[in-house]
């Protein structure tokens, strides 16, 4: 697409200076010996500047109105000069002339629409004399001639004034020009020698596309081609990108579904095995039963806890703030329960429903598990306070207990799972602060800043997750499950 | 494990246990419910019923003094089914199973009218346990349901109900979805826990009250147009 477009921008280019090539072009002049009659009768007097020097340029200006009312039928001007002379309509160049004894006669009814303009002339003079004549007649549609010709009406514009040719309204410091001769004076003709005409210099018939409006449309188009090229590149990468993190996250859900679920109901089946084996050796003894039955119940409990965390963190209707705060509580109460710590919560009334990456919720998820296994393991705190917020647009997740505390640097960060902690925010472009100190407590604060997610989705190109975390990362692994054993140990 | 009683026919209806209906689908499940529910001393099963449609047609001659209710049934859910439960026996709690902990869920049957809700893979004793608490008048109130429900009612009632919590009733909810047991929120703000459950009771009537005109819109209308032309009328 890009390179379509390429292409299409410069041949666009040319088009619109052919376009104006079209309009500049001096018609086909021919030269009408024969054929002279009373061409002079529209004519002015010579007229020059004041001052008349060799080698000197002057620009002569006129401003004249068609009326309102009728539209100009036909319209014929005719100048002459010595020695040369250039002649614009309303900025728009007619042609030149540089013999004095020629008369150049021009067609223009087709350009005179009803209004103003401005009739200019820039003449030269070689050497000596010097003078310009002029005479314009407009027959109207309501047959009314108007005639403008040369005589000391006419301005005199000073060479400092640019683009003077198009110049609507004269200024008052342009001196008017100045009478030279009367038309038959010497040394010039009483009629001249030749008379050029020169046709209609309507611009030719542009075809379609050689319109300017076509041709703005053609580069909106190119434009609006390369912006959607873009665009689609950009969905493109984006697209890929997503799906490439699917593909990940994808890969991650089946890795967690064999190695957790799948050694779990291993082990279930397991325990019935043996314990069928064991029944089958000395039947009637119940007893043997009760404590595999115990333990099959127990790890299905798990199974289906762990299946609804899975689920939860796939579902894409249960990803934004509130849904999250939710699953914070619930899991913090459920998991604290056997731990007789005691849990508070302090969630906002109501969050935004901004929405939370698949990403971002689980490590989110996994890094609070492991600041609340930290407590329940290391802390021996009585009571844990779960507070959920959005501070302007940073999301966080404080878990503070009232356990023993300690030093930072005397803690080795791998037993505590600190590190991994550290790297699972890290990883979604979040941070986490850990306060603590001997006999003061613990308070982990995980906050996300929520601003920009999708330009950071867009161009993050770390969302690989490392290796090195997987093998602390179950679901519903056996990070808590020792956790769980633990507390079960410490409350006996 | 002891080999529950199955036979319904034969149990005669007796005062001093506690009738349940029990409504699932999953045949298997329902038979493993049913003895676990017989397994119980002061329980027994009076009858089970596979669809909403069954349990709304049979569940007044079974007269059960609780009823426990699947969430997800073929057809007619379990929300809309306790629904009309509640329209033909107003005084039976319903207790809602449910495998998945999904709040929303839960939040829509106990607005439908249910008295508490149970994870399915409960263990026995808590089942058991829940069922007491609702029939002594108890409301079990999650942290998270609590939260969900002051929401509710800060928003607009989309019955236009006036039904609204008095201060009392949110300060307990707030306290509740702070994660306080009721005996800390009793401690708190010096009242019995009974009160505070009676309390709780109330929310839930006001949950079922407030959002009962829009259940009526929603599941009642076919009803009401068939009575409405009914001839004769």
């Amino acid at each position: 697409m890009l390179v379509v477009a390429c292409f299409f921008l410069p041949s666009t280019y040319i088009f619109a200076q052919t376009a104006t090539n079209v309009h500049s072009n001096p018609p086909n002049i021919y030269v009408d010996y024969i054929a002279y009659k009373s061409s002079t009768n529209d004519l002015g007097y010579w007229i020059w500047d004041k001052q008349v020097l060799n080698k000197q340029t002057i620009h002569l200006w006129k401003s004249f109105s068609v009326p309102e009312s009728s539209p100009v039928v036909d319209a014929e001007l005719s100048v002459a000069a010595d020695n040369a002379f250039k002649v614009w309509m309303d900025g728009k160049e007619l042609g030149s002339g540089s013999d004095w004894r020629t008369l150049t006669i021009y067609k223009l009814s087709g350009i005179l629409n009803p209004g103003s303009h401005v009739l200019a002339v820039e003449g030269f003079n070689d050497c000596d004399k010097a003078g310009v004549i002029a005479g314009m007649r407009l027959r109207t549609a309501s047959g009314k001639e108007l005639l403008v010709r040369s005589d000391t009406s006419w301005r005199v514009v000073p060479d400092s004034v640019s683009n003077w040719q198009m110049i609507r309204e004269p200024s008052g410091h342009w001196p008017s020009a100045t009478f030279v001769a009367n038309i038959g004076q010497l040394p010039w003709w009483s009629s001249p020698t030749t008379i050029a005409h020169v046709p209609e210099s309507f611009p030719e018939p542009i075809s379609f596309w050689q319109s300017p409006g076509f041709q703005l449309v053609l580069i909106a188009g190119c434009v609006l081609l390369v912006v959607i090229g873009i665009y689609l590149l950009i969905q493109l990468v984006s697209q890929s990108k997503s799906h490439t993190l699917l593909q990940i996250e994808r890969d991650r859900i089946a890795r967690d579904l064999h190695d957790d679920l799948g050694s779990r109901i291993t082990e279930l089946l397991l325990t019935g095995e043996s314990a069928q084996i064991k029944f089958n050796r000395h039947p009637g003894d119940t007893a043997l039963l009760a404590e595999p039955m115990q333990k099959i119940c127990n790890t299905a409990r798990d199974i289906v806890a762990t299946i609804g965390e899975t689920v939860w963190i796939v579902n894409s209707e249960r990803n934004n703030l509130n849904d999250f705060a939710t699953r914070v509580c619930k899991h913090a109460e459920r998991f604290l329960k056997p731990a007789s710590i005691r849990c508070r919560f302090d969630v906002a009334d109501e969050l935004p429903s901004r929405i939370l990456t698949e990403t971002a919720r689980r490590n989110l998820f996994l890094a609070f598990k492991e600041a609340l296994c930290n407590a329940a393991k290391h802390s021996h705190a009585t009571e844990l306070n779960v507070r959920v917020r959005l501070d302007k647009s940073t999301f966080i997740v404080c878990v503070e207990d009232n356990g023993v505390g300690f030093h930072k640097q005397q803690t080795d960060p791998e037993r505590h799972g600190l590190r991994n902690l550290m790297l699972r925010m890290k990883e979604i472009g979040g941070t986490a602060q850990i306060v603590s100190q001997p006999g003061k407590g613990c308070k982990v604060l995980l906050s996300l800043p929520l601003k920009h997610s999708f330009l950071r989705r867009f161009w993050s190109a770390g969302a690989r997750p490392r290796p090195s975390l997987q093998p602390q990362t179950r679901l519903h692994g056996q990070t808590d499950d020792a956790a769980a054993n633990h507390i079960k140990v410490s409350n006996v | 494990m002891q080999p529950a009683s199955t036979a319904i026919s034969t149990t005669t209806p007796s005062s001093s246990l506690t009738r349940v209906v029990l409504v699932e689908d999953q045949k298997a499940l329902c038979k493993q419910w049913l003895e676990i529910i017989d397994s119980f001393d002061d329980f027994e099963c009076v009858g089970t019923c596979e669809s909403a449609e069954e349990a709304i047609e049979r569940t007044p001659q079974l007269r059960p003094n609780i009823i426990l209710m699947d969430i997800r049934l073929p057809q007619m859910s379990g929300i809309e089914c306790t629904w009309r439960l509640k329209e033909l026996l107003p005084a039976t709690p319903i207790v809602i199973l449910t495998v998945v902990d999904d709040d929303d869920l839960i939040f829509r049957a106990l607005e439908a009218g249910a008295d508490g809700y149970l994870l399915k893979w409960a263990p026995p004793a808590d089942l058991r346990a829940a069922l007491l608490d609702v029939l002594n008048g108890g409301a079990p109130m999650s942290s998270v349901i609590a939260h969900r429900v002051v929401r509710s009612f800060k928003q607009p009632s989309r019955s236009h109900s006036n039904v609204q919590l008095s201060a009392r009733e949110t300060e307990i909810l707030k306290l509740l979805s702070k994660g306080y047991y009721n005996k800390e929120i009793a401690d708190d703000i010096g009242l019995s826990i009974e009160t505070v459950r009676t309390y709780l009771k109330g929310i839930y009537r006001k949950l079922h009250v407030r959002s009962r005109a829009e259940a009526i819109v929603w599941y009642g209308a076919g009803n009401q147009r068939l009575q409405k032309t009914a001839p004769g009328r």
